[in-house]
């Protein structure tokens, strides 16, 4: 028996759909918000410190050439060309903002990157000066924060001054936020998996059992009580289903009843028109309740189209994200650039070309035979937990693989063959169930709605893939977290065909 | 397998879409701390390097070769005070070779390719242990007379993305709690939204089930949102056991009658 749903979704399904996916969409917003607040700070701190550690090895080296200067009796204020050599340090340490030297009584002597009104300003928030520690300059250095500076200061010998380097913590914060407006596909992909996963779950909750208790109901109101509803809790949609199951058993239990009934009564009367009477009230009865009541209902196990969808979202994600940093990683674009190049250069060209850039040139046919395999399979074999654990599995122990791929060489063929290959199999495998699964099921929508499940994880991947790619090992470890969530919904998959 | 209620479902989701966000931010932005470090460490390295060289240029414009040129130890110490974490600072010859170093045991080990001591912009280079920066040096006539090199550990690089990770994800901890119970409360109120009219569709079924000659009650609410065809089946449930009933009444009278 074929469960083909057509129909457009009940009320409550659209409604569970959509407020799933809101507040699903809502918490995944605000949890990257909060990292993000989170991130800033503590990048802020933390390469504000290392930029002050930038800044003091700096001030270091200026408080050693100045040390020499003064151990020769130059005093500080006679020393010619000291804005320029601090302007050329200056220009060497991009993180660095401004240099100062400052004498002994506080007073500006030398600066570079900051006007002398500025500067003079920015002094006055300056803590004490620690007293003369004796020839040569061995005094710990000085920290302090003023206006949106972080300044380092290192004594000059025989307390003769202080050379100031400061670094401005607001531009790590203009510069990360710029750096994270520019990622803007990886924050869409992270919305857009969740997204994915709330409306398989909302469809795999409600609509599609809805949708089956729907259709055994209209069969019964047409009077065929045929199946009996199973695989469900205790909730309220596994209550309906229960009910019905009652009432369909319980419309069937009376019938037979009934027709022990008659044979009972076939054995208690010695008139025999009394038994024909019996006989044909029982027949007329039968052929009135007619044929959808003659069998005993069965256990009803439909194949459901959101089945796959979990599963097939998140492998096509984690299978694209390892076949993206793959591909990038042997540098196939560029190898398929130079080859169509050298083409034109004769055989030595082709030659070399094939050498230098075989890992590349033989990934992509491999990739394109593995993912052809993965649908073909995925098609063949269908949503079984023998194709899917093992797949899934596969591919978690590759995403590591991702992450450590040589960049090509011939040595390093294989090493990126194998992850390569791997992932494009698991993008063919996820497409193909997503289909495959929609076609069993007769779902309404068809192949197309398997084909959004299908462009769902693929964006979603893609998206990784493209806000990712300066961080290897974070896609490699993106393929793993990505397959482990695919594992987990892999053993939904049934062990045997429906 | 037991298959999971509404409720825990919605949950699960939910919380499963809390945990990923969180785990995919702190993973970006471990990815961009650790570009950022790197990139002020090298610039730091660098500096430091390149100093260094200049010195030792200074020093080889009087017209010895590098392998004797005085007061080098002391470059390099007051060198390596710039960057404490540094394994090693090490001038190597025009082959590569180290002739003076922080550490003396490398002395006259070859630490670098002839070819690499020639590269004019200096480099770097991430080894499994150390990661390697230098700079050239060159004589008055232009022609490369080695190098300065420095041995940076790799854990160095690592302590600090890790720390920064265990950092970022300690301090995220009670913020994803608070994100994941919410996660918990919202799917719970869905599950009920949700539940409430289908609740009462199962309440109707029950009444069926225990009364199926009832008269018929009106379409209600339920049966709008649910989309289930309860009056139909309810009517075709009816209809059966009405006949069935009118069945044992005859079957019951023929009993009597024998």
């Amino acid at each position: 028996m074929k469960n083909t749903n057509r129909q457009k979704p009940p009320r409550i399904g659209r409604t569970a759909q959509v407020l799933l996916a809101g507040v699903g969409m809502l918490l995944t917003a605000a949890t990257l918000l909060t990292v993000s607040l989170l991130g800033f700070a503590e990048t802020r701190a933390t390469l504000t410190e290392v930029r002050l550690a930038g800044a003091l090895a700096a001030a270091r080296l200026v408080q050693a050439d100045l040390d020499r200067a003064l151990g020769y009796g130059v005093p500080l204020d006679a020393l010619p060309g000291v804005n320029d050599y601090l302007k050329n340090l200056r220009d060497r340490l991009p993180d660095l903002r401004f240099f100062a030297v400052i004498g002994a009584g506080g007073q500006r002597l030398h600066q570079s990157g900051i006007e002398a009104a500025r500067l003079d300003e920015l002094l006055t928030r300056r803590p004490p000066s620690p007293p003369a520690s004796g020839m040569p300059a061995a005094g710990p250095p000085i920290r302090f924060d003023a206006g949106p500076f972080a300044l380092v200061g290192v004594p000059l010998r025989d307390g003769g001054g202080t050379v100031l380097a400061a670094v401005e913590p607001g531009e790590i914060t203009a510069a990360l936020t710029e750096d994270m407006w520019a990622v803007w596909p990886f924050w869409v992909g992270c919305l857009l998996l969740p997204l994915a996963w709330t409306a398989a779950v909302a469809r795999g909750a409600v609509t599609e059992p809805l949708a089956r208790l729907r259709i055994a109901m209209e069969a019964a109101g047409a009077g065929t009580f045929d199946r009996l509803l199973v695989r469900r809790a205790r909730d309220p949609i596994g209550q309906c289903l229960l009910n019905f199951n009652a009432a369909a058993a319980g419309l069937h239990a009376r019938r037979r009843a009934a027709i022990a009934q008659t044979e009972d009564v076939f054995h208690a009367v010695f008139d025999p028109e009394v038994a024909a009477a019996a006989a044909a009230a029982r027949d007329a009865a039968l052929a009135d309740l007619g044929a959808g009541l003659a069998q005993a209902p069965a256990r009803f196990r439909d194949p459901r189209a959101s089945d796959a969808d979990l599963f097939a979202v998140t492998l096509a994600a984690a299978g694209i994200l390892g076949l993206a940093q793959t591909l990038e990683t042997a540098n196939a674009a560029a190898a398929v650039g130079a080859a169509i190049e050298t083409l034109s250069t004769g055989p030595a060209g082709v030659i070399a070309i094939l050498t230098t850039a075989a890992p590349a040139l033989t990934l992509l046919p491999a990739a394109l035979a593995a993912l052809l395999a993965g649908l073909g399979l995925g098609w063949r074999i269908g949503w079984r937990r023998t194709l899917t654990i093992p797949a899934a599995a596969l591919l978690l122990a590759a995403g590591p693989g991702v992450a450590h791929l040589p960049s090509g060489n011939l040595d390093s063929m294989l090493l990126t063959l194998l992850p390569g290959a791997i992932s494009a199999g698991a993008v063919g495998l996820a497409w193909s169930l997503a289909v495959r699964q929609r076609k069993d099921s007769g779902a309404a929508g068809g192949l197309r709605g398997g084909l959004w499940v299908m462009l769902a994880g693929s964006l979603a991947g893609a998206a990784f893939a493209w806000g990712l790619s300066d961080a290897p090992p974070i896609q490699g470890l993106g393929v793993a977290v990505l397959a482990a969530l695919a594992l987990a919904a892999a053993p939904t998959a049934p062990m045997r065909p429906e | 397998m037991p298959s999971l209620g509404l409720t825990a479902r919605l949950i699960a989701v939910l919380v499963a879409a809390v945990l990923f966000a969180g785990a995919a931010a702190i993973g970006l932005w471990t990815q961009d701390h650790t570009q950022r470090r790197e990139a002020a460490l090298r610039a730091q390295v660098h500096l430091v390097l390149q100093d260094l060289a200049s010195a030792l240029e200074t020093r080889l414009a009087i017209g010895l070769p590098l392998a004797q040129l005085p007061d080098v130890d002391r470059l390099l110490d007051a060198a390596r005070l710039q960057l404490p974490d540094a394994r090693a600072l090490t001038v190597l010859d025009d082959r590569g070779h180290a002739i003076f170093s922080t550490d003396p045991l490398e002395v006259g080990d070859p630490l670098l390719d002839a070819a690499s001591v020639g590269d004019q912009a200096g480099g770097g280079r991430i080894g499994e242990r150390d990661a390697l920066f230098w700079r050239p040096a060159f004589s008055d006539d232009g022609a490369i007379a080695g190098a300065a090199l420095l041995r940076l550990p790799a854990e160095t690089s690592n302590e600090g993305v890790t720390t920064f990770a265990l950092a970022l994800t300690v301090r995220m901890a009670p913020a994803l709690a608070v994100l994941c119970a919410l996660a918990a409360l919202l799917g719970y109120g869905l599950a009920r939204h949700v539940g409430r009219p289908l609740t009462g569709a199962a309440t109707a079924l029950a009444e069926l089930e225990r009364h199926p000659t009832a008269p018929p009650a009106p379409p209600d609410r339920a049966e709008a949102l649910s989309g289930l065809p309860l009056t139909e089946f309810a009517a075709a449930l009816r209809v059966r056991h009405q006949r069935l009933a009118q069945v044992e009444d005859e079957l019951g009278r023929c009993d009597e009658m024998a």
